[in-house]
């Protein structure tokens, strides 16, 4: 049989050009061995040889310009070789580096169609930008741990090329992708989880199967110094819009909100606003809409002097299946306007 | 730095998970603000007092998520 041929792209470091000065550098090709591939081809034994490295300086290909300009070198490289594999790195937690590796990955992949690795520090920013979709294998933190973070990518490399399953994360020795599949397992889901509380309440160790997302936590704004002379704006993610959903907003996994006007009103109707929702039952907000936006009790608290005003627009999405980036965006850009418009505080409602 | 939010929901411990840091427990899941199974007039007077912890919440400085819950049962009198 044929060996199996692997593409390895590394930075200007690895290729012996140089640092940080020379970071700057375009894309090019070595047709000798240096850096890992050595390392690669070693633990592929007869298996699969590095055809071609792909070099390139990590200031360079981080300029989002460049890094189109150097595709179609990158695709043409691709198609000469027809590797089985694409490996890139491992970067370890070199930030630029890291980003590199994954946005090729991430394009042969995506673009090309050849299975892709590359190997990285858990905390590397790369990680979090494209682990979705990418096989990022967990790497020591320096490159003093070249020598133990090799044999994963390699194996895992080898794995790809030979169109082998792919095993889950813990095994494997890939970052988690949160991709999840069925699998058959010889007991049934109760007898699984019983298993796992035993152990638990037990303090023994277990494997959970369907690990929680961590969240990044968000400091506490300050508190508003004076409501009486604040204004206030309302907010919900109950999917509240006018009648017929005039911007499109999408039921679930939405990315964008309407903001609708206020003014002069002191109710939000039935059957002129309604709310399209595509994740719970939407009959109570339909029909009386204050359930999402009280704008009728602020309009009380207006008059009885206890907050400045309510804020003329009021701001509405979908909370379902609205990803954390959409939902990072959205914030962001609510609060853009609301700080233009020295609105002091929001009030949002979630169902 | 942004500015202060009360998020009013029925469902405070996910609110509280996900680090919401001013969480108002609100009527139900389907209506935050209000309680479909009370008379209109008084699903206000409730409606009325969500907003006046809502506005509590935003009237103080908290170290991480807190739930801030509206006295007595849910409904009552202005």
């Amino acid at each position: 049989m044929a060996k199996l041929k692997a593409v390895h792209y590394i930075n200007q470091f690895y290729a012996g050009i140089g640092g940080e000065t020379m970071a700057d550098i375009g894309l090019s090709v070595l047709e000798e061995k240096k850096g890992p591939a050595i390392g690669l081809e070693k633990l592929w034994r007869d298996e699969m040889t590095v055809e071609k490295i792909i070099v390139c300086g990590d200031n360079f290909i981080n300029d989002d310009n460049n890094f189109q300009s150097v595709l179609p070198e990158i695709k043409k490289i691709i198609e000469e070789v027809n590797p089985d594999v694409f490996v890139a790195g491992p970067a370890f937690n070199a930030g630029r580096y890291g980003v590199a590796c994954a946005k090729v990955c991430d394009f042969v992949r995506r673009e090309l169609g050849v299975p892709s690795v590359t190997g990285m520090w858990h905390e590397n920013p790369a990680v979090d930008m494209y682990i979705r979709d990418n096989y990022i294998v967990s790497t020591r933190e320096t490159a003093a741990g070249m020598s133990k973070s090799l044999p994963a990518v390699a194996a895992l490399a080898l794995k790809l090329a030979k169109r082998e399953p792919i095993g889950p994360a813990r095994i494997e020795g890939y970052l988690p992708t949160g991709h999840r599949y069925n699998e058959y397992h010889e007991k049934i889901a109760a007898l699984r989880a019983t298993e796992m509380l035993l152990a638990k309440l037990n303090n023994k160790p277990y494997v959970t199967e369907v690990p929680l997302r961590g969240f990044e936590a968000v400091p506490p704004a300050p508190k508003v110094d004076d409501l009486k002379t604040a204004t206030i704006a309302l907010v919900t993610t109950g999917g509240l819009v006018p009648v017929g959903n005039p911007d499109k907003i999408r039921q679930a996994f939405a990315t964008d909100f309407g903001r609708y006007d206020m003014t002069g009103l002191d109710a939000l109707k039935k059957g002129v606003y309604e709310s399209i929702h595509g994740g719970y039952d939407t009959t109570y907000a339909s029909n009386d809409p204050h359930r999402l936006i009280p704008l009728d009790q602020m309009r009380v608290l207006e008059k009885e002097g206890k907050i400045g005003g309510t804020y003329k627009y009021f701001f509405a999405t979908c909370g379902v299946g609205t990803n954390i980036e959409s939902s990072k965006d959205m914030g962001r850009r609510m609060v853009e306007e609301l700080m233009s418009e020295e609105v002091k505080a929001a009030i949002l409602t979630s169902t | 730095m942004g500015i202060p939010n009360a998020l009013i929901t029925g469902f405070t411990s996910i609110a509280y998970n996900v680090g919401a840091n001013r969480i108002i427990f609100g009527g139900n899941f389907t209506s935050p603000a209000g309680d479909p199974d009370l008379p209109l007039d008084r699903e206000k007077a409730y409606r009325y007092k969500i907003l006046t912890k809502a506005l509590e919440a935003l009237s103080q400085d908290v170290s991480g998520p807190t739930i801030f819950t509206v006295d007595e049962s849910k409904e009552g009198d202005k």
